[in-house]
């Protein structure tokens, strides 16, 4: 829900409100200010009245009498005192045809020795007619007042807000990776202003942050190394030494082995955060067809050594638009994995489709109880080869996320298959 | 032959020029850029060794600096980043090749010979051991006049082995050499096993001798009866 759209929610609640308060308050106000005045035309009438009542000898003739309301004359025992009283009650007017509230006067008066009741009513306007007045003019005031308000707000929306959605909408787009950061826009208002400052500050700080931690990664891989060099060439240099035992020669083989392992293992690492920090972005179109086949051409001895058959079937030729070193990465991980964990007398099924690469390759059914789904996780490793880093996959499945493609494996019992969508 | 080693890192130079000098090169080391530039201003040399990141300044400078003055001194880059820029702008500017550490002394050594044999005769030289002749650049073995029919990666063994004479050599060592670095396993230990054993088979037919032994667990060693 929109910010503006919360806000206008709360001032429709309380326009609503206040309208059904002020409807009702304008009505009281009304309704005692027309009381008091028709109580005072009653009381000037009375008065004329009694007054005519007096002078005049005949009753009869009060029916001429300069009175503006309706009259009524009722003799009651002489003992009894009407004191003045004033009450709205509903008469039936003729000329409307219906019963209408009236104002009336009621006191007792002795003339001609006898005494009479005598009311005098006025008709008042409708109570009605009054509320729906008020009610017109309180709605009418209410519409007006939410439509401005949405003229308003949608105003507010575009001019003052923009900036607003201008940070939004960079904050959006923003990749940490890409060297070029548009700073955001000074504005007038000071709450974006600040925050614009506190987005800047930050986005500054995570670029630092950024930049150290690749220097840092990139030069403890070097650094690494150094020493990793110094390991191997001592060893190397050891196993030459003729008067070792078989056993020594076997240790030190262990020693200069490892420090192999962990080379590739820092190298792997490496490329690993060069793929994060997005350092291959310089993309070239590649013929997949093209270039696996002469990836095959490269394993082809190692192919041949394990007898393993491949079948080729290509029936598209997709172009990826790609980096070298990674499609470089990516396929001979994947085809290094095939012959690796392939069997003897093996086979190798490649498949490209429009969108679509398959290696399929025999070999050892997954142990029990895994599914294959950690398959490209790091270090995840099957139990039967010690030498690879175990990073492989995991370099096969980051290249496959940097560039969308979708990557499944699947296993059925001794085949196992890879797909990658593209 | 007159070797160059320009790197910072004293054990690792020690264990190079230790390799290299058991071979009968003469080796010297300089450890800082001022030392280098020193050495390749006073001295001749078939081929120098130079790391990139030096005390004092960048290798590549000493290499452009060498090119000015000696144009036949053989250059292998040796670097702990294996960054392709560096690559090309050391090929650019006039390197032979480019190892990136940690590397093994028995492929380091095979280079430098393949620097030398390139820049010193045009390549029209053979490597010899005993009875065994390669031309590397003709692709031919001869035993004792003899053609020797060897398949690429048989060729590939023998020419190593024998840049490498008397040295043990690991399998690691080998594989690396033979796929580059993203080739390993116990796949290509065996094809190296079942590939040596047809070479020796072959060279042994053409009334050659028997040089590579196994060096159990380890690797293998090309030496004399």
């Amino acid at each position: 829900m929109k910010l503006l759209a919360l806000t206008n929610r709360f001032y429709f609640a309380s326009i609503i409100v206040i309208v059904i308060i002020a409807g009702f308050v304008s009505y009281l106000i009304f309704k005692t200010s027309i009381n008091r005045q028709f109580n005072e035309k009653l009381l000037a009438e009375r008065e004329q009245l009694i007054f005519e009542l007096h002078s005049q000898d005949n009753i009869q003739d009060a029916y001429y009498l300069n009175v503006g309301g309706k009259v009524t004359l009722e003799p009651i025992n002489n003992s009894v005192y009407v004191p003045l009283s004033w009450s709205d009650t509903l008469l039936y007017d003729a000329y409307q045809k219906k019963k209408l509230t009236f104002r009336q006067i009621k006191f007792s008066d002795i003339f001609d020795n006898r005494n009479y009741l005598i009311t005098i009513s006025k008709s008042l306007l409708s109570t009605d007619e009054m509320i729906k007045g008020i009610g017109e003019v309180m709605l009418l005031l209410m519409f007006s007042l939410i439509i401005s308000l949405i003229l308003l707000s949608n105003r507010i929306n575009k001019t003052i807000w923009q900036p607003f959605y201008d940070s939004l909408s960079f904050l959006k787009t923003y990749d940490l990776t890409k060297p070029n950061s548009p700073k955001f826009d000074s504005t007038r208002i000071d709450e974006f202003r600040k925050l614009n400052e506190v987005i800047n500050a930050m986005i500054e700080k995570s670029i630092n942050d950024y930049e150290s931690l690749k220097e840092f990664s990139e030069n403890a891989s070097h650094e690494i190394q150094t020493p990793l060099s110094i390991i191997k060439t001592k060893a190397e240099l050891l196993m030459q030494d003729e008067t070792l035992r078989e056993e020594q020669i076997n240790g030190i083989n262990t020693i200069y082995a490892a420090a192999n392992r962990l080379s590739r293992l820092n190298h792997d690492l490496a490329f690993l955060t060069k793929i994060d920090n997005n350092q291959f972005n310089e993309l070239k179109t590649i013929n997949l067809n093209e270039f696996l086949n002469n990836k095959l051409e490269e394993f082809e001895d190692l192919i041949d050594h394990k007898n393993i058959a491949i079948t080729k079937s290509f029936i598209a030729e997709p172009r990826l638009r790609i980096n070298d070193s990674l499609i470089h990465v990516l396929i001979t991980n994947l085809l290094n994995n095939a012959i690796k964990h392939n069997v003897e007398n093996g086979t190798i099924n490649l498949k490209i489709k429009k969108n679509e690469l398959v290696i399929e390759n025999t070999g050892n059914p997954l142990q029990k109880g895994d599914s294959g789904n950690d398959l490209f996780k790091r270090f995840r490793k099957s139990t039967t080869s010690k030498e690879s880093s175990g990073l492989g996959l995991a370099l096969v499945k980051k290249i496959c996320d940097l560039y969308d493609y979708k990557i499944v494996y699947s296993v059925n019992k001794r085949k196992h298959k890879i797909v990658i969508v593209f | 032959m007159n070797i160059l080693l320009i790197e910072d890192e004293i054990d690792l130079a020690d264990s190079v020029i230790n390799y290299l000098s058991k071979d009968g090169y003469h080796c010297e080391w300089a450890n800082d850029f001022e030392l280098g530039i020193e050495k390749i201003h006073l001295y001749s040399y078939d081929c120098i060794l130079v790391d990139l990141t030096l005390p004092g300044g960048n290798g590549l400078d000493i290499i452009a600096e060498l090119k000015k003055i000696k144009n036949n001194t053989g250059v292998i880059i040796v670097s702990a980043k294996n960054a392709i820029d560096d690559r090309i702008k050391g090929l650019e500017i006039g390197s032979d090749d480019y190892l990136t550490k940690p590397f093994d002394l028995a492929e380091l050594n095979a280079r430098i010979k393949a620097v030398v044999r390139r820049r010193s005769f045009d390549g029209q030289n053979y490597v010899e051991f005993e009875e065994i002749v390669i031309s590397p650049y003709e692709h031919w073995v001869k035993v004792k006049d003899e053609n020797l029919n060897l398949t690429k990666k048989e060729f590939d063994l023998l020419l190593y082995f024998i840049s490498n004479p008397n040295r043990v050599i690991t399998k690691e060592s080998i594989a690396e050499h033979l796929w580059g670095d993203h080739m390993d396993g116990a796949d290509c230990f065996d094809f190296i096993y079942a590939h040596l054993k047809n070479l020796r088979k072959k060279i042994v037919e053409k009334g050659g001798g028997d040089y590579i032994k196994t060096i159990y667990g380890v690797g293998y060693k090309l030496i004399k009866e």
